[in-house]
């Protein structure tokens, strides 16, 4: 019986008018989403070579003592997907010779309409077209057959309520998969077209097959919300109001109303802030240094019959280089405390920041939990490396960059300050043994996405989530149909 | 007549199911928003009060020659219609990525938001079923057998179905505005009221484009629930598909070298090129002093010419001092050769910056060219021009970068001849005055922000308000031509 009512759904749904215009939208958006997306995706990769080209060709070979190293963030090949945070993470890694590495993006964007109006890629036609093609599709199925007579009919012939409930759900999910699989295989014909992207490429499929398990698993809720829907009312009037409230609420409200109330109930400064006032403390601190360094230099200059003014910058006699070597040996616990008075002060500002922002965000993504458009979000999002996880992973892979920088460049080089400013700077650079700084260069950053495992691992409460949505809205429409009035 | 049409279809609408759930959730998601934003807006004020202090106090402490320039940024305040429209932020391409990122996920509500997807969905809700309803009903006959104008049964469905729908429009609009008036931290003057209501009226006209929408795909449909599925179609398409595709598309019509590829020639040029520019323009100066000057620029050149020109030993440096505190002649030299290197640099950073700013202009006009192409394109939703005049009105759209880049330029042209003043100041009280020196700008000019003024924006909007006006006349007489044709049995 449940096979004969699974296929009664299905030939009624596919000569509904509902079909033919999802179908017809499917097909539209959802291959030209996948072109823009790859052609966007095209111009971020060919930035990103070019640019990593002309800082090899212009600065690759420059390793002195305070070069400022450069890593490059490629654009990540699933963005094509979900675009998510791409566009405002950061393009480059910047070291220093202090430890302190920073996050770089180029100005101007090349395509500022887009920030107006939103994005155009594969998460947005599955989060908002396919998931009210799916209220659409079973809104009334329930409270439409009953306005026709057809429900009454079938309940008069003893076939069990679930029976109905399961069969409606499940024929409703087949009609809605035919248009949805023709156009993602359309979007993947297109998006194999491209030079630089295989579609087969070990780094795309793995990543693939968990995002269309996880649409399917969206798609499968979306059916589930529509039919209770459908359940709760008795006209196809009150059907489409509720399925505008519920559309309304669940796609576009509690995800976008989450962060806003987040930020409201534990606002935190903005990073500017705190990094104004990491360049602060780094200054205050520095500059008391500074002046001790100078003290101690002018005491060892004094101690051996010299004045830090005359004292030449190469040691000429006996006494400047007992001088030197005297102030050499006392420094390096003062160039010590400085470096790990700085280290600490940043680091702490960063934590304190960090740590509030942490929980700011992870209220935010509670709250928005509710909604099963978010917990598709931050799976599909994570997945293809542009979800909110992505910008910690950019700092661990710029705090590797900056220990790989130091390891290669600036332990190579020993610097010696011992008057900074007024009236003249006296700084001593030299290499360390074995260091051939015309074979040297300046390395690569090989940046890593979070891997799919750990995704899936963080995302872990997503995926529950959805299942239990799914069974959360059948028991509701279960329970609803149980006590509905046929007549 | 019409006057009874319009009450029977006003009250037939208000009883309905309909407008319970468009009022509360128009309240309810109006006050919310406005709350929260305002809130927001409180939090951005005071981080803004605080970086500029920050900032101050930096300058202070280290406004060292060669630091200031990347200290003097201008600050700009959160926009003063925050608690309504969050519009684009400003840092979108500085990368605050570490803050948190799930507004960027999911773009938060505002009245943007209400009007564009609520208020629409709500108004095509009311009016689909206008006349393929009545027709189902059976009292769209009985009406039009009482020998009334279709014309007038038309207008007084598009009066009162627009004026029913608008109740809980401007019932939650009050609540906001009520909510922004009592509150002290938001300081509205005449002209941001007077924007307030060019605002409404611009909302009106979009809510009523899409009430005429709906109208008129119901005199081209025989049943409700065909309707209802054009309806959503055409809303889908409209407000979420052309609207996101179009910048895309128009990035692919019309393409430009990428703006990291200019910025890359601009700092070749201004760095490596004019560099080189700058050390032969020197050696020809050197030439002319060598030539001019004989023993004395030979001795000169033996002291490294003082750190003027390319490294310089401490001990050279202070004999070069030494040198020209004793003999006027020689300090002479020094003075002019210091000149004319300057001048030397000056003309090499000058030729350079002309070829940069080629460069960048011609960049510009391409991304002219292809914004108006994008623009054009998304013109054909009316969600884009209601967002286009929302935004450039309440400046928080893309015109306000250009206007707070129009004003960065205003201020640059105060300060840095100020600084420039400052620095030849201080190198006339201290010959050893240097790019480290620290230098008290503690009276410079401060950077001020001024609102753009209406009338400006108000030029710049009118076009696009003219085609959502465009749209109303054409969905209008649309619906009218299928009307007239339309079967009532």
């Amino acid at each position: 019986m449940l096979g004969i009512l699974i296929k009664k759904e299905i030939t009624e749904t596919m000569l509904d008018l509902r079909f033919w215009v999802v179908t017809a939208l499917f097909l539209i958006l959802i291959p030209l989403g996948m072109y823009v997306s790859r052609k966007d995706y095209e111009r971020r990769l060919a930035n990103y070579q070019q640019e990593q080209q002309m800082y090899r060709q212009h600065y690759g070979k420059d390793v002195g003592p305070y070069v400022e190293a450069q890593g490059f963030r490629p654009p990540s090949l699933l963005s094509i997907f979900a675009l998510g945070l791409d566009p405002f993470m950061p393009d480059k890694a910047i070291t220093s010779r202090s430890g302190l590495v920073r996050a770089a993006k180029e100005p101007g964007i090349d395509n500022p309409e887009s920030l107006l109006f939103g994005k155009a890629d594969y998460l947005f036609n599955v989060s908002f077209i396919v998931s009210l093609a799916a209220l659409i599709f079973t809104f009334n199925r329930i409270s439409g057959e009953r306005e026709k007579g057809t429900l009454r009919l079938m309940i008069s012939g003893s076939i069990r309520r679930g029976e109905i409930l399961l069969a409606k759900i499940v024929g409703n999910y087949l009609v809605l998969l035919v248009p949805f699989v023709i156009a993602f295989l359309a979007a993947l014909i297109i998006l194999n077209a491209s030079s630089v992207i295989s579609v087969w490429s070990s780094g795309l499929w793995p990543a693939l097959l968990v995002i269309i398990i996880v649409t399917l698993l969206l798609i499968l809720v979306m059916v589930s919300l529509g039919i209770c829907v459908s359940t709760l009312t008795y006209g196809s009037i009150a059907s489409i109001m509720m399925l505008f409230l519920v559309w309304i609420i669940a796609v576009l409200g509690i995800p976008k109303i989450s962060p806003m109330i987040a930020e409201a109930v534990y606002p935190i400064e903005s990073r500017k802030v705190v990094d104004l006032a990491a360049r602060i403390a780094r200054e205050d601190i520095e500059g008391e240094f500074n002046k001790k360094k100078e003290e101690l230099f002018e005491k060892c200059c004094t101690e051996f019959g010299t004045t830090w003014e005359d004292i030449a910058v190469e040691p000429r006699t006996d006494a400047e280089k007992q001088a030197y070597a005297k102030y050499d040996r006392e420094v390096l616990a003062l160039d010590s405390e400085c470096q790990k008075r700085v280290a600490d002060a940043i680091r702490k500002l960063e934590q304190d920041y960090r740590n509030r922002r942490n929980v700011q965000a992870s209220l935010a993504v509670n709250l928005s939990r509710i909604s099963p458009v978010s917990c598709c979000t931050y799976l599909v999002s994570g997945l293809c490396g542009t979800g909110p996880d992505e910008p910690d992973r950019f700092i661990w892979n710029a705090e590797r960059y900056q220990e790989q920088v130091k390891a290669a460049i600036y332990d190579n080089w020993v610097v010696k300050t011992y008057r900074m400013g007024e009236p003249l700077p006296n700084i001593r650079v030299r290499q360390t043994e074995g260091f051939d700084q015309s074979k040297a260069s300046v390395p690569e950053m090989k940046y890593e996405y979070t891997p799919i495992a750990e995704v899936l691992r963080a995302g872990w409460v997503d995926i529950l989530l959805l299942f239990v949505f799914n069974i959360l809205f059948f028991a509701v429409a279960f329970w609803r149909f149980n006590n509905y009035d046929v007549r | 007549m019409l006057s009874a049409i319009i009450s029977r279809e006003c009250l037939s609408n208000i009883l309905n199911l309909r407008f319970i759930v468009g009022l509360v959730l128009c309240v309810i998601i109006s006050v919310a928003c406005v709350m929260i934003l305002t809130h927001d807006y409180q939090q951005e004020m005071a981080d803004y009060n605080l970086r500029v202090n920050l900032q101050d106090e930096f300058l202070s402490k280290y406004a060292h020659r060669n630091r200031i320039g990347g200290m003097i940024t201008s600050q700009k305040p959160p926009e003063r219609f925050r608690p309504l429209i969050i519009g684009i932020p400003r840092e979108a391409n500085l990368g605050s990525f570490d803050d948190n990122p799930l507004p960027v996920l999911f773009p938060p509500l505002d009245f943007l938001f209400i009007v564009t997807i609520i208020m629409s969905l709500l108004a095509m809700l009311f009016s689909y079923d206008a006349i393929t309803g009545e027709r189902q009903r059976g009292t769209l006959r009985l009406v039009i057998s009482n020998s009334i104008p279709r014309a007038k049964i038309l207008l007084a469905k598009f009066i009162g179905g627009t004026a029913s729908l608008l109740i809980p429009f401007i019932l939650s609009l009050l609540a906001g505005a009520l909510y922004i008036s009592i509150n002290p931290a938001i300081q509205w003057d005449g002209s941001a009221w007077a924007e307030f209501s060019l605002l409404i009226a611009a909302s009106v006209t979009f809510i009523s484009l899409f009430y005429l929408l709906g109208l008129m795909v119901s005199t081209f449909s025989r049943y409700s629930s065909t309707s209802i599925l054009t309806c959503l179609f055409l809303w889908v398409l409209l407000i979420l598909v052309i609207p996101n595709m179009c910048p895309f598309i128009s990035a692919q019509l019309y393409r430009i070298p990428s703006i990291n590829k200019i910025e890359r020639q601009v700092e070749h040029l201004l760095d490596t090129e004019r560099d080189e520019l700058g050390r032969k323009f020197s050696r020809e100066v050197l030439k002319k002093f060598a030539t001019q000057y004989g023993v004395i620029y030979s001795e000169f050149e033996s002291l490294e010419f003082g750190g003027l020109w390319g490294r310089c030993s401490p001990e050279n440096r202070k004999a070069t001092q030494q040198r020209a505190a004793a003999d006027p002649e020689f300090k002479a030299m020094v003075d002019a050769f210091r000149e004319q290197i300057n001048q030397a640099w000056t003309k090499a950073n000058r030729i350079q910056r002309e070829k940069a700013e080629k460069i960048s202009h011609d960049r510009d006009t391409k991304v002219a060219a292809q914004n108006k192409i994008a623009k054009n394109l998304t013109c054909i939703s009316p969600c884009a021009n209601f967002i286009y005049v929302a935004t450039d009105l309440t400046g928080t759209g893309l015109r306000s970068f250009d206007y707070f880049d129009w004003l960065d330029g205003e201020y640059g042209k105060m300060f840095w001849p100020y600084l420039q003043r400052k620095v030849q100041d201080a190198m006339k009280k201290d010959p050893t005055f240097e790019t480290n020196s620290f230098l008290d700008i503690s009276d410079r000019p401060r950077f001020v922000f001024k609102e753009e003024p209406l009338r400006d924006k108000l030029d710049a909007v009118l076009p696009y308000w003219g085609i959502l006006v465009l749209f109303n006349v054409v969905f209008f007489v649309a619906a009218f031509a299928g009307f007239m044709r339309y079967d009532v049995r």
